[in-house]
């Protein structure tokens, strides 16, 4: 689903070189990956570089077996909508639309009518549990709340692959436990990938595959039965 | 509703506070703009009426030496059948009313003094029906020694004078004194003839009041032995908006060696008033677009920089850059529509208001009455404004949306 080849991405925070450097991984289609490692490690830079957010110094991202990340920013633009679904770990839902809205965002941007996108919304919200909450702003809806709605967000137009940064680091432990569970869930179900960058003991825990970074480095691959 | 356009009006609601005062720099901006354009409106019809109702009707027939040049208070280049030339004209479909008039300068005497003037002979029948004489014979008749004033008589056999007002002071006559008026006839020679001044008039300018009488065409003839010629013929249409197109054709029915112009390429004085308003109108124009321009280019930009994580999650999720300044492109549409019918609303309102109060304005430079204030309703200029306002948000927005459009998302993701 995903390789990532000898990615090198390299910047100045502090003073100091940080990023990462030269490395390599590979995510199959139906697996849950965790990129594991403390703060300043590489987890974001690595998962902004395999989602196409940014562009690699050196190396290149494959999805799918194409390789998209020389792809010209517009093309890698429809490749998010189409392939890729994201979780952040401040939700980072539109605060203007409701909960519903908001799923049905990447939707509509897939060219999707209006009665499809949100039909296919409020099954996704049914899905994290939601249905009682389809037309709450973020603001009337709790952190675990919110994240779910961007669990749907990234869900919802049927994506490849999802990209999930420190999902459970907003959330309490009650919380963060049946997120894990749901991804793993539609894992197996849909075939589903996930590459979630975390340090939280209890998502490395449920990883199928986990990759440990530091300093900018992959230092360890641990895969799961 | 696209999308872009739903998300851009939840945006502009978002932050009410901000968008009431850019909303009011928008309705301020065109309130300004529609109540000028309304008072110009005003000015160029009360222009406009003034020029066509004190005699020059919407079309003027001469003959064409008198058209070119100097020759307009002689009749030597009148319209030799004047008469039987208006009388044909009134039969002509587009045409109400064909005023004759002959143009002659010379002397008036009470006596002891004379002084020259500027005479236009009239019918006064048919010039009392169309044109503003019997105005400007009321109002002469509050000045001094006005009273009693009234419009010549249309007999043929009185022999009556209305002088400028100013005339009238110079030659210390009032309304029922004798006077001799002195000119030269269509041959050269010199004659004369005793007139009862009926009345005073008031042109509106002290130059005109100063020089002008009117007499009748009867009192004329005997006084310049014009034969039927006519030095100009005043005409009067069915249809004023189609005076430019109709003088050539006029010009045409009315026979050899005369030609036509249009009220509006006569009237000197209201063409320039009309190029300076339009000079005034458009520099403030200019200077409340700039102001608009800057006050919402600050405003959408602080908005885009609010937002920035929230562009990046858009950008991230598949909004493409170009997209994003639709975006920001929308909600300057939305503000500058909202501000504009706002602002029109209101200046209708206002517009209303202020007409209701019957305020009166001081006479206009080189004029010597005011006039009330009446700010008309002018919808090409209300629509103008509209679509100005339009571009110049689309202007305001396009920074912030260039600069939200160029983001990269990892930073902006990364904006707090």
């Amino acid at each position: 689903m995903l390789d990532i080849r000898n990615i090198t991405r390299a910047y100045e925070l502090g003073g100091e070189k940080a990023g990462v450097f030269g490395i390599s991984l590979s995510v199959a289609a139906g697996k849950l990956a965790v990129l594991a490692g403390p703060s300043g490690s590489g987890k974001t830079t690595l998962l902004q570089l395999a989602g196409l957010l940014d562009s690699p110094d050196e190396g290149e991202v494959r999805l799918e077996g194409e390789a998209v990340s020389a792809l010209p920013e517009r093309q890698r633009c429809d490749l998010r909508l189409r392939k890729l679904g994201f979780v952040f770990q401040a939700f980072n839902l539109v605060p203007v639309l409701d909960a519903v809205e908001n799923v049905m965002l990447p939707l509509q941007l897939q060219g999707r009518s209006d009665s499809e996108a949100r039909k296919l919304a409020a099954a996704a919200l049914d899905r994290v549990g939601l249905t009682d909450r389809l037309h709450h702003l973020p603001g009337q809806l709790s952190g675990g709340q919110q994240q779910r709605v961007a669990i749907a967000r990234a869900l919802a137009p049927e994506p490849k692959l999802v990209l999930a940064d420190e999902p459970t680091a907003s959330l309490d432990h009650a919380h963060g436990g049946p997120l894990m569970a749901l991804m793993k869930a539609l894992c197996a179900e849909r075939g589903l990938s996930f590459l979630v960058a975390s340090h939280d003991p209890s998502v490395i825990a449920t990883a199928d595959v986990v990759f440990r970074l530091s300093d900018g480095l992959l230092t360890g691959t641990e895969v799961r039965p | 509703m696209t999308l872009l356009a739903r998300l851009a009006w939840r945006n502009v609601r978002r932050n009410r506070r901000r968008t009431g005062l850019t909303l009011l720099v928008i309705i301020a901006g065109t309130m300004a703009l529609c109540l000028s354009g309304g008072f110009m409106a005003q000015t160029f019809q009360g222009l406009a009426d003034a020029a066509i109702r004190g005699g020059l009707g919407h079309v003027q027939l001469m003959h064409p030496k008198a058209l070119e040049g100097d020759e307009g208070q002689s009749l030597e280049f009148a319209v030799p059948d004047g008469e039987a030339v208006a009388a044909k004209l009134r039969q002509d479909p587009a045409v109400l009313e064909v005023l004759p008039r002959i143009l002659f300068m010379g002397l008036l005497s009470n006596g002891p003094k004379s002084v020259a003037f500027l005479g236009t002979a009239v019918d006064p029948a048919r010039e009392a029906k169309h044109m503003a004489v019997l105005d400007q014979v009321k109002d002469g008749a509050k000045g001094k020694g006005g009273e009693g004033s009234r419009w010549l008589s249309p007999d043929p056999a009185a022999r009556e004078v209305l002088l400028g007002a100013g005339l009238a002071r110079s030659l210390g006559v009032a309304v029922g004194g004798s006077l001799t008026l002195m000119s030269t006839t269509k041959d050269g020679a010199l004659n004369a003839v005793d007139v009862e001044v009926v009345g005073l008039q008031d042109f509106g300018f002290k130059e005109l009041n100063d020089r002008f009488l009117s007499v009748s065409l009867a009192t004329a003839e005997l006084l310049v032995d014009a034969g039927g010629a006519r030095s100009r013929l005043s005409v009067v249409l069915k249809d004023p908006s189609k005076a430019k197109a109709e003088a050539p054709r006029l010009a045409q029915v009315a026979g050899a060696n005369v030609a036509g112009s249009p009220w509006m390429d006569l009237a000197s004085f209201y063409q320039q008033v009309k190029l300076l308003y339009l000079a005034i109108f458009g520099f403030m124009g200019l200077v409340l677009f700039l102001v608009v321009l800057l006050a919402t280019a600050n405003t959408l930009l602080m908005s885009v920089m609010e937002r920035l994580r929230e562009f990046g999650t858009l950008r991230a999720v598949g909004l493409q850059p170009g997209q994003l300044l639709a975006l920001l492109q929308w909600e300057g549409a939305i503000l500058g529509a909202l501000g504009s019918f706002l602002g029109i609303v209101l200046t209708l309102l206002l517009r209303a208001g202020v007409n209701a109060l019957h305020l009166q304005l001081p006479p206009p430079p080189g004029t010597s009455h005011g006039y009330e204030l009446n700010i008309h309703a002018v919808p090409m200029v209300y629509l103008g404004v509209f679509l100005g306002l339009q571009l110049t948000l689309q202007l305001s927005a396009l920074f912030p949306g260039l600069k939200a459009a160029r983001l990269r998302i990892v930073e902006a993701l990364r904006h707090v």
